[in-house]
């Protein structure tokens, strides 16, 4: 035999030759190998053996996934038998545990589509990180708690690009609604003004025309699909006029797609923006105004922080000092949606906080149902010890029974998300409507979003399976070969419970103050009678009188009590404006900022019945009511400290010496979030032709309307007839707060479900494992009602420990939330203690019928083993 | 019983001739020495377990050896029905070989 020489084989080639080889003969062939090795270097040299080895390992590679798959394959089907098995033959169970999974996983499901869709507002422009929003800081100014204005002037899209190489196109933006016309065909609908480069920043495709001069000459006008169909049916609308508001003439210039839902700019048509110049002449001189919206295209590569950084600019050269309170900064356009701090008029609008809390809930509500598994699992250990014992006794490993444990909670949860899956396309329609956002399905089938689920699942199943499988893998377990019981420590599934109570009572909670606040603000008395007042659209068309005639017919129908124009429904609150204001003691003019402007006719306050505490509301018959006269309302009054208010004189946009002829009781007009500004009511009958309240009696809706309408059309042959009833306007300014209601309802539902579910299948296990106690006991003389007596007291302390940690979270929480409010409900002793009742009444009634039934067996039967 | 084929008759000419060291390694190398041929060791091997079990062949494990690190080695050794088998084998061979030469060398 030759002696070896010093060149050894490279470990690792031995190391992989070994893995491969049959283990009965692992060492003669390893040094038959290594022999051949020493003779291939000898003949050969040292790399051409390098290279042998790398080829013989190549060659061997599909035996080695051969038999890895093999012999894995031989035991995944006993275990997958073995799952099944389990599953099947614990049928309850299994429900129990699919249906908690499946819960929590829909809901999480659905919650991120929402928060997705949410998220995705205005992703979809092709230049999205490119475009910024002009907004404005202005010192001093404070409407709803914010000093950051969208709103800016139109001015300066002139200027930008010149002053600053970086931006690429200014695009200014209004949204009006109006009245479009073409033959016979009429709509109302809103829309936009926008300069020229409006359709090269934002990706709004057109079907027809050339977006590069689409909007460039004044009067014309891009309509969506949807408005082109109804205007113009299956003519085509390139180079037809349709008339506008004001006269205007607009000749259509292109067609384009109709505007998708997750975008800030919701607009059925566009009218180029140069239309406007003939309406005003100081759109592009004055700065001070605060009428438009500024959007920016930056060039490629531009850091839009370096380019706010110069923005300074702006004010110091084309700002007059009396204006120098403010400064510019930009705003990511996908920013806009999510974004409350920032005051503009969007529909629809989201609130970032909200995501984050609603992110934030999907994934607690996911953990509650893991820990639901959990301690599912862990409950029925004592029923799988046989098999574990056995297994271990004929040689498995732990790190093989754990896996097979780990594989059956991964299943169960992979089959709980099939249902889920299942459960949310069917509930979509639901849903949709339940949280009033149009969000499309195939966010969710998306293959990126469905990759994400299933590995957060599959995350789930291990991260919840991990401890069962530990613990039944365990050599506590197999020891239950020998003695046939097992103690368990609870220490882990009390927390758990606990745990899951706690969020559930802490969800209860929440939502009963959430509908309490709404219902508060429902029927707190808002100042003024909403109730049947429809407002109906004037448009700023025509003169004052016109509509006083048209008034005083509408006021003969039996059904019509009383009608008044105003510049706008006690729904919003007007731009505020400074006012001055002769005080109580010096005599001195004091200026008054924020204060909110309403122009009316006569009737205004009376149609609203709103309440006169001192002097008098305006009059016709008193001349010079029409001139210099005001009415204030109580804020403002105390916000100057008068004691008599009525003769003061007070100086307003547009009434210079004014005097004070009255004041009005307080009443909201704008959401009760704020606290009620102060307000001045002036007859400006010229200003006020925007909106007509009309004040119905109880009697038939349907016909009143058609006689409005009519006598409208009496008096305007081409009038556009546009109402909403007042009431559903205010309900809308909180639809935020009732849809997060809605999402909290359905939280606390499925949290208490999933939490329920849990509490079930802890009882069953437990009483089962208790059968030999509770037959003892029974045999030893204990009463039926004793005996269910000592099981529920397990659980009360638990659930009672819930409630004590829940309460002070809860308070702390809501009550944080209702600051967001002027006006407020409390949140009440009696709340907690109904939440605490309602979390201990289900949890009862889960744990009743298991102990009932585990109460009545006859004792014979669980003591019949010993 | 089935006559020792060609491949097998050598092999086990090779272990007969390479006494003590008759493993793997050098019966692979004693039968390239002869045909110019590399059998592989899985051919070899499938030959050697098939003649184990048919009785012609024992196969032991030597004593661990330091050149193997420790390792053994498995020894092949005939058995007496194997030398039989040779034996069969080798007369048959004469015979055939006798009768067809005459053909096979030319005229005698």
């Amino acid at each position: 035999m030759r002696p070896a020489e010093k060149e050894k084989c490279p470990r690792i080639f031995i190391s992989i030759f070994e893995k491969i080889v049959l283990e009965k003969e692992i060492e003669t062939l390893t040094g038959d190998f290594e022999e051949s090795y020493i003779r291939i270097v000898n003949e050969h040299g040292k790399i051409y053996a390098f290279f042998w080895c790398l080829l013989l390992m190549i060659r061997l590679l599909p035996s080695i996934i051969y038999n890895k798959i093999f012999w894995s394959s031989i035991m995944l089907k006993n275990y997958l038998k073995i799952a099944f098995r389990n599953m099947t033959r614990h049928r309850g169970f299994t429900f129990l545990n699919i249906s908690g999974l499946a819960l929590g996983i829909t809901c999480f499901i659905c919650i991120m589509m929402y928060v997705k869709y949410e998220l995705s507002y205005d992703a979809f422009h092709e230049k999205e990180d490119r475009i910024f929003r002009v907004v404005q800081h202005w010192e001093g100014f404070n409407f709803r708690g914010s000093s950051e204005l969208a709103s800016t002037n139109g001015a300066m899209a002139n200027v930008l690009p010149d002053e600053f190489p970086e931006i690429e196109y200014a695009v200014r933006v209004k949204i009006r609604t109006s009245s479009l016309k073409f033959n016979q065909n009429s709509v109302v609908e809103e829309g936009i003004y926008a300069d020229k480069d409006f359709l090269n920043t934002f990706t709004f495709p057109l079907i027809s025309g050339d977006p590069n001069t689409a909007l460039q000459d004044p009067n014309t006008i891009v309509l969506t699909r949807e408005l082109a169909d109804k205007l113009f049916g299956n003519e085509d609308p390139i180079g037809k006029v349709i008339q506008g508001l004001r006269g205007h003439m607009l000749t259509v210039t292109g067609i384009c797609e109709n505007i998708p839902d997750n975008t800030h700019l919701q607009f059925s048509f566009i009218i180029s923006f140069r239309t406007m110049y003939s309406e005003r002449n100081d759109i592009d001189t004055e700065w001070n105004i605060l009428n438009y919206y500024n959007y920016v295209l930056l060039k490629e590569n531009v850091s839009y922080r370096e380019l706010e950084q110069k923005l300074p600019l702006l004010v110091e050269k084309y700002h007059t000092p009396d204006s120098y309170n403010r400064y510019y900064y930009l705003q990511p356009v996908a920013d806009i949606h999510l974004n409350t701090k920032i005051i503009s008029r969007i529909a629809n609008s989201g609130d970032k906080r909200y995501i984050y809390f609603f992110t934030a809930v999907a994934f607690l509500v996911l953990i509650i149902a893991g820990v639901n598994y959990v301690n599912l699992s862990t409950s029925r250990t004592p029923l799988r010890s046989k098999e574990v014992g056995i297994r271990k006794t004929v040689g498995a490993l732990r790190s093989e029974l754990i896996k097979q444990f780990l594989g059956e909670s991964v299943i169960l949860t992979v089959f709980a998300l099939l249902v889920s899956m299942a459960i949310v396309v069917f509930v979509h329609p639901f849903f949709v409507n339940f949280v009033n956002q149009d969000i499309p399905l195939d966010i969710l089938l998306n293959p990126a979003n469905i990759a994400a689920i299933f590995s957060l699942v599959l995350i789930l199943g291990i991260v919840s399976g991990f401890y069962p499988a530990f613990l039944l893998s365990s050599f506590r377990s197999a020891n239950v070969l020998k003695s046939g019981t097992t103690q368990r420590r609870s220490g882990l599934r009390n927390t758990l419970v606990i745990f899951q109570f706690l969020v559930s009572i802490i969800l209860i909670i929440g939502t009963i103050v959430i509908y309490k606040q709404l219902n508060f603000i429902g029927n707190k008395y808002i100042g003024f009678d909403k109730n049947n007042v429809i407002n109906i659209n004037l448009w700023n068309s025509l003169n004052a009188e016109r509509f006083e005639i048209i008034k005083e017919e509408l006021v003969r129908h039996n059904n019509i009590i009383s009608a008044s124009i105003s510049d706008r429904a006690p729904v919003r609150a007007s731009e505020n404006n400074s006012i001055l204001v002769e005080s109580e003691n010096t005599g001195e003019m004091i200026r008054l900022p924020q204060v909110s402007h309403f122009y009316m006719d006569f009737d205004f306050i009376d149609t609203y019945r709103m309440r006169i505490l001192e002097g008098r509301g305006l009059s016709k018959e008193i001349m010079t009511d029409r001139i210099n006269a005001v009415v204030v309302n109580e804020t403002l009054v105390k916000a100057l400290d008068l004691k008599n208010p009525v003769g003061k004189r007070i100086s307003a946009s547009n009434i210079q010496d004014g005097r004070i002829v009255g004041v009005v009781e307080d009443f909201h007009f704008a959401s009760f979030m704020n606290k009620i500004g102060p307000a001045v009511f002036v007859y400006r009958p010229q200003w006020a032709v925007r909106e007509l309240s009309v004040k119905l009696s109880n009697g038939d809706i349907k016909s009143t309307l058609d006689f409005i309408q009519s006598t409208f059309l009496k008096h305007i042959n081409d009038f556009v007839f546009n109402y909403s009833f007042l009431d559903d306007r205010i309900n809308a300014l909180y639809n935020s707060e009732s849809r997060m209601g809605s999402i909290f309802l359905m939280f606390s539902v499925i949290a208490i479900l999933i939490a329920s579910f849990g509490l079930l299948g802890l009882v069953s296990s437990i009483a089962a494992q208790k059968t030999k106690e509770i037959g003892i006991r029974k045999v030893l003389g204990a009463s039926i009602s004793k005996i269910i007596g000592l099981m529920v007291k397990e659980f009360a302390v638990l659930i009672f420990i819930s409630c004590l940690a829940a309460l002070p979270i809860s308070y702390f929480i809501m009550n944080k939330w209702l600051q967001n409010f002027a006006y407020r409900t409390s949140v009440s002793p009696w709340i907690m203690v109904l939440s605490t009742l309602t979390a201990f009444l289900i949890a009862s009634l889960s744990v009743i019928y298991q102990v009932i039934k585990a109460a009545r067996a006859n004792p014979v039967n669980s003591l019949k083993h010993e | 019983m089935k006559l020792l084929s060609r491949t097998e008759e050598f092999i086990l000419l090779a272990v007969v001739f390479l006494k003590d060291n008759a493993y793997a390694v050098q019966i692979r190398k004693r039968m390239k020495e002869v045909t110019g041929k590399f059998w592989s060791y899985g051919a070899l091997f499938t030959s050697l377990e098939q003649m184990v079990r048919k009785g012609y062949l024992q196969s032991n494990l030597s004593e661990p050896l330091s050149e193997r690190g420790g390792r053994r080695k498995r020894i092949y050794r005939i058995t007496n029905p194997g030398i039989e088998a040779l034996h069969e084998i080798n007369e048959m061979g004469k015979i055939m070989w006798d009768t067809a030469s005459g053909e096979l060398f030319g005229d005698k």
